[in-house]
């Protein structure tokens, strides 16, 4: 599989500025990305997941090193379409309607017109913006921002999508649909490099994580190998508490660790779908 | 790109902003010089180009401020400045495109002020070339010095001639120093007005003629004069529409704007937003309010029917395109720069 993405020995570090020592953002790493999957990239505040996607995006140019992005410079102009940013704050032009804002971003990549108009019905129909679409931006909600900012990377049918936070502000709906979203990306071949807070977001939708510790590479791998441990362990529905008492006490004669015997309970994500699901189907007074 | 471009977008706010405040400033235009106490029941049209500049100064200003708050590239850490960076292409990222926009704005709002509003506030009709006649030798007249020769343009018609001269204090007794116009040893005008104090105008009216030097002449009165640069202008017979005029003075007053915003442009690498609005809201206020040509003399000379079509207006409004040019050649340079 090509590499969507190739970096050697690639550094980051903001000079000196005042009283302000220098700070090495990116320590030199090397990385290869295999086009056609969703990639999360982990790590703490300022270990330094944004800067390396404003690398990427062409936006910062790395102190050393060399970088290749769909086997181009990451600042070229004919990557201004097949590689799509999202940023993670406020989105510009808030005089804009939500159409108007894409109109403009898809005559920024040089989309036709007509192509352009089509996508972004399309897309704001997908995100869930249609009946918002000639809404300023200055009315809109952070989630309905975050979701129009990811319409606007997806305008242009990119190979490759730099997302920063993209579901930061999301209800668990929306954080949903980004992911359905991405995986459909993901099946349509595009890559896609994903910087999160949300864990369980990127274990239910990426197939490798990097994790940045201090603007170093700390760990890299498929999920799989990266959370698999040695131990094996046991997962039991349907049984009252005597029985469960019972097979408890069989695994611990066998040598095993019972851990808790606890009431089975609904989790909260679940209760959430739950309730805005049946919110949804009563009638509107 | 143009039709869905920041050129669009900039226009489009520029105008819902700034549509308002320029009409309610032409409304009050209209209505200052009737509120002005006037001398002998007449306001001079001269004295109403601070009224006529008014729509001008704050389409100007709503223009140039909107532009800078709008498009997120004219200033450090601007709400999306990445997203617009990463997609804007051209040499100045849109700000180019921003500019223009604004400056169209600008004109397409004070156009029809400027064709409308000359001739409520009392402006000829009708313009002429006017032309500053420059002394030859030692400007004073007095009885040891009878005449002045001032040189005039050649190829023109002229029709009248304007005086304003200091007058100084005399030797001997007081008495109001009387003149008499000369052009190629013949009389142009007599029978003027005896000057008897500083700024005093005398306006001479003659049959249409040609020439290229004219003679001042004592001829009776014991005050000296002192005619100062500026002191002595001709006018032309070729009559023209004054709205001409008014066109150009309203394409004058996008200098300024187009000075502030090139600065802001290249100010906006370094510094953030308020230090840019700053800068552009100062560089305005210096190049309108504070009196540097040709924003104030444009109008002045619109209200007064003076020609403004010449090498005088373009090298006034030089300086004020120089420093706007190399702003945005160094904001190219910078952005080249900074990128790699």
């Amino acid at each position: 599989m090509a590499a969507a993405i190739s970096a050697q020995q690639l550094a980051v570090t903001f000079a000196r500025r005042g009283r302000t020592a220098a700070v090495a953002a990116l320590q030199p790493l090397d990385l290869e990305i295999a086009s056609g999957q969703i990639v999360g990239l982990l790590g703490p505040n300022g270990s330094g997941k944004t800067t390396l996607l404003r690398v990427l995006a062409g936006l910062q140019a790395p102190t050393s090193g060399t970088v290749t992005v769909l086997g181009q410079a990451p600042g070229a102009k004919v990557l201004r379409a097949r590689v799509a940013y999202q940023p993670e704050g406020p989105l510009p032009l808030d005089t804009l309607s939500a159409l108007q804002f894409l109109q403009y971003v898809g005559a920024a990549v040089d989309l036709p017109n007509a192509r352009a108009d089509a996508r972004a019905a399309a897309l704001l129909q997908r995100l869930g913006l249609e009946s918002a679409g000639r809404r300023s931006l200055r009315t809109f909600s952070t989630g309905m921002l975050k979701r129009l900012n990811l319409a606007a990377a997806l305008l242009p049918e990119p190979e490759l999508l730099l997302l920063d936070e993209p579901t930061s502000g999301l209800d668990p709906a929306g954080c949903e649909l980004v992911g359905e979203i991405l995986q459909e990306q993901r099946a349509a071949g595009v890559t896609v490099l994903l910087a999160s807070h949300h864990l369980l977001e990127v274990e239910a939708i990426c197939d490798e994580v990097l994790v940045l510790e201090r603007g170093r590479l700390a760990a890299r791998g498929r999920l799989g190998d990266l959370l698999a441990t040695d131990a094996w362990s046991l997962v039991v529905r349907g049984l009252d508490l005597p029985a469960m008492e019972r097979l408890g006490a069989a695994a611990s004669a066998a040598g095993g660790e019972v851990l808790r015997i606890e009431r089975g309970r609904e989790h909260l994500y679940a209760l959430f779908r739950r309730l805005a699901r049946a919110s949804d189907a009563e009638p509107r007074r | 790109m143009t039709g869905r471009g920041p050129f669009r977008i900039v226009l489009r706010d520029c105008l819902a902003k700034a549509t308002v405040p320029t009409l309610l400033a032409a409304a009050a235009a209209v209505a200052w010089p009737r509120l002005q106490p006037a001398t002998g029941g007449v306001v001079a049209p001269g004295a109403s180009a601070p009224a006529l500049a008014l729509p001008f100064l704050i389409a100007a200003f709503v223009c140039s401020l909107r532009t800078v708050r709008i498009w997120p590239l004219f200033a450090l850490q601007r709400p999306g400045a990445d997203f617009v960076q990463r997609l804007q292409g051209g040499p100045w990222r849109g700000r180019g495109a921003a500019i223009a926009a604004a400056l169209t704005a600008q004109l397409l709002l004070t156009m029809p002020v400027a064709l409308l509003l000359p001739g409520w506030l009392g402006a000829p009709a009708l313009a002429h070339t006017t032309a500053t006649l420059v002394a030859v030798g030692d400007p004073r007249l007095d009885r040891g010095h009878p005449q002045v020769t001032f040189r005039a343009p050649a190829d023109v018609t002229w029709q009248r001639i304007a005086l304003r001269a200091v007058v100084m204090l005399p030797d001997g007794p007081v008495r109001p120093t009387r003149l008499s116009l000369q052009a190629g040893g013949s009389e142009l005008a007599g029978g003027l007005a005896p000057v008897g104090e500083t700024g005093q105008r005398l306006v001479a009216t003659f049959p249409p003629r040609q020439f290229t030097q004219v003679e001042v002449a004592l001829v009776d009165g014991t005050l000296p004069l002192y005619f100062p640069p500026g002191a002595v202008e001709a006018l032309s017979i070729e009559d023209r529409d004054n709205r001409g005029n008014a066109a150009l003075a309203a394409l004058i007053a996008l200098l300024p704007t187009f000075t502030a915003l090139a600065l802001a442009c290249l100010v906006g690498f370094v510094a953030a937003l308020p230090t840019v609005t700053t800068v552009a809201a100062s560089l305005l206020f210096v190049t309108t309010v504070g009196g540097v040509e040709p924003f104030g003399g444009a109008f002045r000379a619109v209200m007064r029917g003076e020609w403004l079509f010449g090498w005088e207006v373009f090298a006034a409004g030089l300086p004020l395109l120089t420093l706007g040019s190399l702003a945005m050649a160094l904001a190219m340079v910078a952005r080249t720069r900074l990128r790699a």
